[in-house]
C-alpha cells in the first residue's frame, strides 16, 4: 500500500528528466534565458544565505545567551515572520516603499529581493539555531570560560560550532524557500528559474522547456535537501544533552535596550507594518469600491481548495503512515521517503511535472469515454499537485502522532475482539486526533498561500486568494490586492501560533 | 484441552525464535512458561495470540484450529485475552470502558453486567471513571487483567505481567493475580524470566531455551528433579558432585542416594545448598554425615550461603537460616538433608568444579 501511494505521489516526477530523453534540443529555443536564470538564482542564493545565516543565528544567539526585558516575548514574536508569505510583503514593500523614501527600482532589485526573503525566511535559521542552542550541555560553555574565553569568544568558538549542523539545515531550508518561490520573483522582475518556467509555460506554451527548466531547478533543490538531510544527521550527534546552558547574560542599559528595540523593529517591519497597512488598504478598498469582482469567487475557491485537500492529503497520510506501521520494512520507509519527496519541490516545478501524466490519462479517456479535459481542464489537477507538494507535511504529523501509540495498544484491541478498522476508529483516531488537526492546519494554511503550481494549473475562473493578490499587485492596485492579502496572512498566523503555543509547553 | 501446540516453529531471518515446541494447557490450568530473555517465550505467546503466524506447526485454541495446515484465525476471532507487559491500557478511555472495549459487541445491559462484575473481580469497581494515567501501578495492571477477563476468554495470555512493577509490590501482587484467575476459573499461560514468579504461582512450568522446551513440569518437578545441567541452573543455586549410579541409588562424597532407576555408571548428582546441612559436635547424624571446614559465608539476612570445604577439597555450600554464625576455620559436620537428584554426566555441559 505504502508503494502504491509512493508511485501514484512522486511517479510524475519523473517525466522531468524524462524530457530531456523525449526532446533533447527543446531548450535551445530559450538559451538566452538559461544563463539569467543561472545567474539571478545564485545572486540570491548567496545573498539570502548569508543573510538568514547571519541574521537568524545572530537572533538566535541573543535569545538563547542573553536575557532582557521581555525576552519571553520576544523570543516567540521572532517567528511571526513565517506567516508572512514572501509576495505579500514584496505587496507591502513595494506599495509602501515611497513611504520609507525608497523608490520602486530600489525595491525592484537583487538586492531588494534578497532583503526581502532575508526577512521572511529568517525564521527557519532562528528556530533550529535556537533549539541547538538550547539544548547544548551548559557545561561545555562553562569549560570554555574556565579555560580563560569571555563569553562571547565562548559562544563563538564553542556554541556557535556545535550548532553547526542545525544552523546549516536551517539555511538549507531557507535557500529551498527561496528556489521554490515565484510570487516575490515575478513581482520584482527577477529572471530566475522558477520565472523562466512560467515565461516559457505560458509565453511560449513549450511543454517540454519547462520540463527541462523544472529538472535543473530539482536539481539544485535536490541539491540543497540532501545538504539539509546530512547537516540533520550529523545534528544526532553534536547534540549534548546534560543540563542546560549557565544562565543567561542580564543586559542593561542600552544594550538592553538595543536587545528588545532591535527584534521589535524587525517584527513590526515584517509582519506588523505590513499588517496594518493591508489593513488600511483593505478597508480603503471596500470603502472606494476597489476590490476586485472575483473577490467572493477567489475567497470561495481558496477556502475550498484548502479545506478539501486536509480532507485527501491528512487522509493520503493516514493511508502512508499506517501501512509503515502495518510492515516496517526497508521497502516500506524507502516509499514513503519517495512519496514525500515533493516537499522540497518547488510548486511551479510540481505543477509542470503532474500536468504531464495527467494530459495524456485526460486524452485517453476522453478518447474512450468522451468526458472532455476531466483532469487537467478541473481542479484534480490542482489537488494532485497539492497532494505531491504537500503530502509530507500532513504525513510528518500524522505519523509521529502514531509513532508516538505504542504498538501493544494495537494488538491489544485486536486480542479484545477488534478489526483493523475498528483499531483505527477507536484507539488511533482518538489518540492522534491532535495530531490529525495540526495536519490539516498545517495543509490547509499552505495550500491558501500557494501562488505557482495553482497559477500554472488552475481551471479557468478558478483564482484562488493568492492569485488575486499576485495580479493586483503585478497591475500595481495595491489597494485591491490589500484584503485577499491580509486574509491569507490571518490564516496563516494560526499554525504559527500553534507552534508557539507547543514549544512553550514544552519550554520549561 | 484450551490451548495445544503441536511442533511449532518461528524464525525470524536465520534465528529460530521457537523450533519446535508442544505445549498443552488443560482447562482451568494455570502454565508458566519460564526461560531466559531471547529464549523465545514471548514469541510463543503472540503465536499463541495472533500477533504472529508459525512457520510450521499448529495451534488450537479452545479445541479450534487457529494456525497451521492452511488455517489462520485473525487475532480478533481467537477468543484469548492478553495481559501486556507494558499493560498497553488505553489512554483515552476510562477505566470502564477500557474494560468494556471487547465486550463491544454484545447488548448493552450485558456488557455493563460483565463490565461491573469483571471490576468487582479484580477490586477496582470504585476506581471506574478513572484514566489509566490516574492509577497506580498496580491498579493498572488489575485494569489490564480485568480488560482480558472480561470477554470470558478461553484463555488468558500474561506477557512478564510483573516486570515493571518494583520488588516489595511484586510479591503482592502476584498473589492478588493468582486469586483473581483462580476465581475466574480460567485458563492462563504466563510468560516469565524469573524464577521465583513462575515457581510460586503456576500449576506447571515449562522451562525454555533457545526456542525449545527443555522440561514440561510442575514446580516441585522442575526444581528438585530438573532433567539437565542448564534447567538445574536456571532454577537456582545447585552443587554438582561426581557420583556413581547403580541399582536405583547413587554413590557420592556426601552419601548414597536413592534416584530414578534408569541411570547406571558415572553420574552427576545435583544437590542444591539449602539441601546441604551443617551441624557441630560429634556427629550429630551418625555415620551420614561427614567432616568440613567453613572457608566462607556470605550473610543475607533472612538466610546465609556457607562455603565449606570436604576432606577432598572440593567445596560445597549450604544454605540455611541465619544462624548460629559460622566463621571461617570452623570445623563442622555436613549431611545430605532433602532430594538429591543425579543426571547422565555430560562433559559439554559440566559445571567446572
Amino acid at each position: 500500500m505504502t508503494i502504491l501511494v509512493a508511485v501514484a505521489v512522486a511517479g510524475p516526477l519523473i517525466v522531468l528528466p524524462a524530457s530531456f530523453v523525449a526532446s533533447p534540443g527543446a531548450l535551445s529555443d530559450f538559451s538566452g534565458l538559461l544563463p539569467n536564470a543561472l545567474e539571478e538564482t545564485l545572486v540570491l542564493l548567496v545573498g539570502v544565505g548569508a543573510g538568514t545565516l547571519v541574521l537568524g543565528t545572530g537572533l538566535a544567539a541573543l535569545v538563547s545567551f542573553c536575557d532582557f526585558p521581555g525576552r519571553r516575548w520576544i523570543e516567540w514574536a521572532l517567528v511571526l515572520p513565517l506567516a508572512m508569505p514572501g509576495y505579500v510583503f514584496t505587496l507591502f514593500a513595494l506599495g509602501a516603499s515611497d513611504r520609507v523614501g525608497l523608490s520602486i527600482t530600489t525595491v525592484r532589485s537583487s538586492l531588494g529581493a534578497v532583503a526581502i526573503f532575508t526577512l521572511v525566511l529568517y525564521p527557519y535559521v532562528y528556530l533550529l539555531a535556537r533549539a541547538a542552542f538550547l539544548s547544548q550541555a551548559g557545561d561545555l560553555l562553562e569549560a570554555a570560560r574556565g579555560l580563560g574565553m569571555s563569553r562571547g569568544q565562548a559562544i563563538l568558538r564553542i556554541a556557535v560550532p556545535l550548532a553547526r549542523p542545525a544552523i546549516v539545515g536551517g539555511v538549507a531550508l531557507a535557500l529551498m524557500e527561496t528556489l521554490a518561490d515565484f510570487g516575490t520573483v515575478n513581482l520584482l522582475g527577477m529572471q530566475t528559474f522558477t520565472n523562466a518556467i512560467y515565461k516559457v509555460w505560458f509565453g511560449a506554451f513549450d511543454r517540454d522547456a519547462a520540463l527541462q527548466l523544472g529538472t535543473m531547478l530539482m536539481t539544485i533543490t535536490l541539491l540543497l535537501l540532501a545538504l539539509e538531510r546530512f547537516s540533520r544527521g550529523r545534528a544526532r550527534y553534536g547534540q549534548g544533552g546534560g543540563r542546560a546552558a549557565e544562565a543567561p547574560v542580564r543586559l542593561r542599559g542600552m544594550a538592553a535596550a538595543a536587545a528588545v528595540a532591535g527584534p521589535l523593529l524587525l517584527v513590526s517591519a515584517v509582519v506588523l507594518a505590513p499588517l496594518a497597512q493591508l489593513g488600511v488598504w483593505s478597508v480603503d478598498s471596500i470603502r472606494d469600491g476597489l476590490l476586485a469582482p472575483e473577490f467572493g469567487t477567489a475567497a470561495r475557491n481558496s477556502l475550498l481548495l484548502a479545506g478539501m485537500s486536509i480532507a485527501l492529503e491528512v487522509g493520503v497520510a493516514l493511508l502512508l503512515a499506517y501501512g509503515r506501521r502495518a510492515s516496517s520494512s526497508r521497502t516500506s520507509a524507502a516509499a514513503v521517503r519517495v512519496a514525500t519527496i515533493g516537499y522540497g519541490l518547488p510548486g511551479s516545478v510540481v505543477a509542470v511535472a503532474v500536468i504531464v501524466p495527467l494530459g495524456w490519462l485526460d486524452h485517453r479517456l476522453d478518447d474512450t469515454a468522451g468526458v472532455g479535459l476531466l483532469l487537467t481542464g478541473t481542479v484534480i489537477g490542482l489537488f494532485v499537485a497539492y497532494t505531491v507538494r504537500f503530502l509530507a507535511l500532513a504525513f510528518q504529523s500524522v505519523d509521529t502522532g502514531l509513532e508516538r501509540v505504542p504498538r501493544s495498544l494495537d494488538e491489544a484491541a485486536r486480542g479484545l475482539g477488534s478489526d483493523r478498522l475498528d483499531v483505527l476508529a477507536r484507539v488511533h483516531v482518538p489518540l492522534i486526533a491532535p495530531a490529525l488537526l495540526t495536519a490539516g492546519l498545517l495543509v490547509f494554511t499552505e495550500v491558501m498561500k500557494e501562488l505557482p503550481a495553482t497559477l500554472l494549473l488552475r481551471p479557468l475562473g478558478g483564482d484562488t486568494l493568492a492569485i488575486a493578490v499576485w495580479q493586483a499587485t503585478t497591475e500595481s492596485l495595491y489597494e485591491t490586492a490589500a484584503l485577499p492579502a491580509l486574509l491569507i496572512v490571518l490564516v496563516g498566523l494560526i499554525p504559527v501560533g500553534v507552534l508557539i503555543r507547543l514549544s512553550r509547553r514544552v519550554a520549561p | 484441552m484450551s490451548v495445544r501446540l503441536t511442533g511449532v516453529e518461528k524464525c525470524f531471518g536465520d534465528t529460530a525464535a521457537v523450533a519446535g515446541v508442544d505445549l498443552e494447557l488443560a482447562e482451568g490450568e494455570l502454565v508458566a512458561v519460564l526461560g531466559p530473555s531471547g529464549c523465545g517465550k514471548t514469541t510463543l505467546l503472540r503465536l499463541i495470540a495472533g500477533f504472529e503466524a508459525p512457520d510450521a506447526g499448529t495451534i488450537t485454541v479452545g479445541g479450534e484450529p487457529v494456525a497451521g495446515t492452511g488455517t489462520w484465525v485473525a487475532p480478533e476471532r481467537r477468543r484469548i485475552g492478553m495481559v501486556f507487559q507494558d499493560y498497553a491500557l488505553f489512554p483515552h478511555l476510562r477505566v470502564r470502558d477500557n474494560v468494556a472495549f471487547g465486550l463491544s459487541r454484545r447488548a448493552s445491559d450485558e456488557r455493563e453486567k460483565l463490565t461491573r462484575r469483571t471490576l468487582e473481580l479484580v477490586g477496582l469497581l470504585d476506581r471506574r471513571d478513572s484514566y489509566p494515567h490516574e492509577l497506580s501501578g498496580g491498579e493498572r495492571q488489575r485494569v489490564a487483567l480485568a480488560r482480558a477477563l472480561a470477554p470470558e476468554p478461553e484463555v488468558v495470555l500474561l506477557d512478564e505481567p510483573f516486570s515493571s512493577l518494583d520488588a516489595t509490590l511484586r510479591a503482592d501482587l502476584r498473589r492478588e493475580v493468582e486469586t483473581i484467575l483462580r476465581e475466574a476459573a480460567t485458563t492462563a499461560l504466563l510468560v516469565t524470566h524469573d524464577q521465583e514468579e513462575a515457581l510460586s504461582l503456576a500449576d506447571r512450568v515449562a522451562v525454555m531455551r533457545d526456542g525449545v522446551i527443555q522440561q514440561d513440569g510442575t514446580p516441585e518437578e522442575v526444581y528438585g528433579r530438573p532433567s539437565d545441567h542448564w534447567v538445574t541452573r536456571f532454577l537456582g543455586d545447585a552443587e554438582v558432585l561426581p557420583g556413581t549410579a547403580s541399582g536405583g541409588a547413587v554413590e557420592c562424597e556426601l552419601g548414597r542416594f536413592p534416584i530414578p532407576a534408569e541411570l547406571a555408571g558415572e553420574v552427576d548428582v545435583v544437590i542444591r545448598p539449602e539441601s546441604v546441612a551443617l551441624g557441630q559436635g560429634r556427629a550429630p547424624r551418625g555415620d551420614r554425615s561427614h567432616e568440613g571446614v567453613v572457608v566462607g559465608r556470605e550473610y543475607y539476612g533472612h538466610d546465609q550461603l556457607v562455603v565449606v570445604e570436604l576432606p577432598s577439597g572440593r567445596r560445597v555450600r549450604s544454605r540455611s537460616i541465619g544462624f548460629p554464625i559460622w566463621h571461617p576455620g570452623d570445623h563442622v559436620r555436613v549431611w545430605v538433608d532433602g532430594p538429591v537428584n543425579a543426571l547422565r554426566r555430560d562433559p559439554a555441559d559440566r559445571v567446572a568444579p
